[in-house]
């Protein structure tokens, strides 16, 4: 139930910060993909965090990259985009690409919260 | 239901470009009186588009217009507000195609250069100018027309042109007439609150409502601030037909007044993908 409220309390906070990412107003309903990514990302890097060795770290860089990836691209599809269907998917889709593998990242690399 | 009225016809007749033929917005007229047509192109490396607003007289009537044409290769997603033009991301105006609105004007006109077109996912803001009205006549009737097209689900591009006409049907009743040529689109248009016998004008326009449309549904076209108070509108939705049909009410009215409702129209999937506002003459009921 804890890892619940954690995943939860996680959501929330993407949901505002997305809200504060640059987002069209048309698109404003995408903050649900980033609290609903995030959510997942923390709940699935919790369960991930049992790994040891070079598998970790492994995940601890591909999850970075995935996150810095998909910050970059975002970034530069919003700025160029005129409208197309497919720009709009691929903006939810990256939106997604950005909060879960940041979140999946956090119980990796130790980030907790109510632990002391 | 017969169709003895005069007025109609009146309109219909003097309808600009009255072709029934349904066809992309034909921009060859424009301009065709004075004043000289405003008129630029936008070209940011990404989209590139034309837009154009101009007040034409034909047969002794002025008619403003506005049009955007999309001259790039992509989709173009884009709100005008003071042409009453507005186009979802998502659903954009296709390359090549033409977003276009013409109201009857019967006061003077003139030019408002703080009309700007907010357009593209990074909302990129660009100066514009329109034609307005400035001072409004009485007028006995209005007209408002509006061509535009959307690509279907299976790729192909539908033109789709509706006609909007209102005013006195005799010395006691109103009338409106709603000239509808959109294959598999709905139209969906907001009448004032107060508007006596709404269940009664709904069936006979054949049309779904009053609803009333949720933040989700209209924020792919209007901003946070216009949304608040268009989801209080009730809207009467003319459901999707495959042919060129004329819906035609007429209501009990004393005076009228002139008035502006949003009209929208929705895909196969009832996704709003543009939006403009029409001008009526409706029942004035304020008590």
């Amino acid at each position: 139930m804890k890892g619940l409220g954690i995943a939860a309390l996680f959501g929330f906070v993407s949901l505002i910060l997305s809200y504060g990412l640059f987002l069209p107003s048309d698109l404003k309903s995408f903050s649900l993909i980033a609290a609903v990514a995030s959510m997942a990302g923390y709940a699935l890097g919790s369960q991930s965090s049992k790994i040891v060795g070079w598998g970790r770290v492994l995940l601890v860089v591909f999850m970075a990259t995935a996150t810095a990836v998909c910050v970059v691209t975002y970034t530069i599809l919003v700025q160029r985009g005129s409208g197309e269907p497919l720009e709009v998917t691929f903006l939810a889709v990256l939106l997604f690409g950005i909060f879960f593998p940041f979140t999946f990242l956090l119980p990796l690399v130790g980030v907790s919260v109510g632990k002391s | 239901m017969t169709f003895d009225y005069p007025v109609i016809a009146i309109i219909l007749s003097s309808l600009f470009l009255s072709s029934s033929a349904l066809a992309k917005c034909d921009i060859s007229k424009f301009d065709n009186s004075p004043p000289i047509k405003i008129i630029d192109k936008v070209n940011n490396g990404t989209v590139y588009f034309e837009w154009s607003s101009d007040v034409d007289v034909d047969k002794d009537r002025s008619w403003v217009w506005h049009y955007i044409r999309n001259v790039g290769d992509r989709g173009l997603g884009y709100k005008w507000p003071k042409a009453a033009l507005r186009r979802a991301l998502g659903n954009p105006l296709e390359p090549g195609d033409i977003d276009c609105n013409r109201y009857l004007v019967t006061g003077a006109t003139a030019v408002d250069d703080n009309a700007p077109i907010t357009f593209g996912t990074n909302e990129t803001v660009q100066r514009a100018a329109v034609f307005a009205e400035t001072k409004s006549s009485s007028a006995q009737s209005s007209s408002s027309i509006i061509e535009t097209s959307y690509r279907t689900s299976s790729g192909a591009t539908v033109d789709v042109r509706i006609g909007v006409h209102t005013g006195r049907y005799d010395n006691d009743r109103w009338q409106l007439l709603i000239d509808q040529q959109a294959p598999n689109v709905a139209v969906a248009i907001s009448l004032p609150n107060d508007i006596d016998q709404y269940a009664f004008l709904a069936r006979q326009l054949q049309a779904d409502g009053p609803i009333k449309f949720d933040a989700k549904t209209l924020a792919a076209l209007y901003s946070e601030t216009e949304l608040e108070e268009r989801l209080t509108r009730p809207y009467l939705v003319l459901p999707r037909r495959d042919r060129l049909i004329k819906h035609f009410a007429v209501l009990p009215a004393g005076r009228l007044r002139e008035t502006s409702s949003d009209l929208m129209l929705l895909d196969g999937d009832a996704r709003p993908f543009f939006a403009t506002t029409v001008r009526l003459l409706t029942p004035d009921n304020a008590r």
